[in-house]
């Protein structure tokens, strides 16, 4: 992997550890999939994996996630039927966070290509209300696939902008904001994110991002709980976002959330502990950040 | 646009499903149309508790298409009506791997012409269409394993 100097100097930055983290980056990515619940029981997969030889183990953090460790080919009949969806299993965290139930009306807000989205569908048991958005006609498509291969039948799929989405006047109790990203997380299966990372592409997503979650926040009902997270490392795409919305939205609180059996790093500014970075060094994972926020009260000029 | 399903609509559908694949299908939750004035209607199955009121592109999963009286269950629909299903052909797995590579498989025996469910044990594959001692496959394109045949 050709490492990007721009990219260099600012990860040196940001983390003490730079070295442990460009040398995680430069491991194959661990595979990984989650079983999928509307379909089938995890016995019927794991019959499936043994009888192939698949050597898997559980993934600590999620009941439904196995890790994959033999060298194998995971597009197979039993993938193609939606009995498991091929996932990387730090995205498994921000659908736990939400922790959405079977009577919650919810909004996957940049839905494609599905992963979350149908996880959400499988947490609420196909029942409740998911909307899952998208903005791109070409990955609404892989979304509707990846709903449909899942049994996923609670969803409504809508192709807008995120942001200015409150105009369809919904109030959500849950909204996931996974937003588009420089995608560092993913940096282990294409090294190219590092080649094309650039601090001027990351003030453009951070300006994205920052309207993105101002539109998710204003589709919350009072109560309700919005989850922000990114493939990525940038604090301009992480803590900055969030910091965004704690000053513009005065009600908005952070909530400290627990994930159980992996190794997580505070957010890095103050106002910011309660968000969790996820780092590929510490858990042989993809890179990730997470944010469960609270809207305690209407704000007064809503 | 989708059009909810009457529940004497909903009614006769799974009435005609179960007389075709000779099922006793029941299914919790909405029907939905698409397309009646075309030569096929598209149904969709929606298990969420209400239709959300936004700008929909899509709802629910796509359950099954009626051509001609004939209902074609796609193979989420076919997971469905399969489950109590007797219009069945039993596959191999080798068998099963060609229907999800998208190549119809040899059966060796005549078949009634018709849809069957196909089946590999207890997984539902979608279903098939038997001709001429062949399954014609029906497996769409974007559901199909990568390679024309593949090995785990």
């Amino acid at each position: 992997m050709g490492i990007n100097k721009e990219f260099e100097q600012y990860h040196r930055r940001l983390f003490p550890d730079y070295e442990e983290f460009i040398a995680a980056l430069r491991k194959p990515s661990r595979k990984s999939i989650r079983v999928n619940s509307l379909k089938v029981d995890r016995k019927r997969v794991e019959e499936f994996l043994k009888k192939n030889n698949i050597v898997f183990s559980q993934i600590p953090w999620c009941t439904d996630g196995l890790w994959i460790d033999s060298d194998c080919e995971l597009d197979t009949v039993e993938h193609q039927l939606g009995y498991y969806y091929i996932q990387n299993s730090s995205s498994m965290i921000p659908s736990l966070a939400l922790d959405p139930y079977p009577e919650d009306y919810v909004l996957d807000m940049c839905a494609a290509p599905g992963s979350k989205t149908t996880h959400i569908a499988q947490l609420m048991e196909n029942v409740g209300v998911l909307v899952a958005n998208e903005a791109s006609f070409v990955r609404v498509r892989a979304l509707v696939i990846n709903i449909q291969k899942a049994g996923a039948s609670n969803v409504t799929v809508t192709r807008r902008d995120g942001v200015g989405y409150e105009r369809y006047n919904q109030r959500f109790d849950k909204v996931l904001l996974d937003a588009p990203c420089s995608d560092i997380g993913t940096a282990r299966k294409n090294s190219q994110v590092i080649a094309r990372w650039s601090i001027d592409r990351v003030h453009k997503l951070s300006n994205l991002q920052k309207k993105l979650i101002m539109s998710a926040y204003n589709t919350l009902r009072v109560g309700g709980t919005l989850v922000y997270s990114t493939c990525t490392t940038s604090r301009e795409e992480n803590e900055d976002v969030i910091e965004h919305l704690l000053k513009e939205k005065k009600e908005a609180t952070l909530e400290k959330f627990d994930i159980p059996d992996i190794k997580t790093r505070e957010g890095m500014t103050n106002k910011t502990r309660k968000t969790v970075r996820i780092m590929p060094q510490d858990n042989n994972t993809e890179s990730y950040y997470i944010a469960k926020i609270i809207k305690t009260e209407e704000e007064k000029d809503f | 646009m989708l059009r909810k399903l009457k529940k004497e609509e909903k009614d006769l559908l799974i009435k005609d499903i179960n007389q075709q694949y000779d099922s006793c299908l029941e299914v919790d939750g909405l029907f939905l149309s698409k397309d009646e004035k075309r030569e096929s209607i598209k149904i969709f199955l929606y298990t969420g508790e209400r239709i959300p009121d936004v700008p929909a592109e899509w709802t629910g999963i796509h359950f099954c298409t009626i051509k001609e009286g004939v209902i074609i269950p796609s193979i989420e629909g076919a997971q469905y009506i399969g489950q109590t299903a007797n219009k069945v052909i039993e596959l191999d797995y080798e068998q099963a791997k060609y229907v999800m590579s998208g190549r119809d498989v040899d059966i060796g025996e005549e078949k009634e012409k018709g849809y069957y469910i196909l089946l590999n044990g207890d997984a539902v594959m979608g279903v098939g269409l038997a001709e001429n001692k062949k399954i014609m496959n029906m497996t769409p394109k974007s559901r199909r394993t990568l390679q024309q045949y593949r090995t785990i």
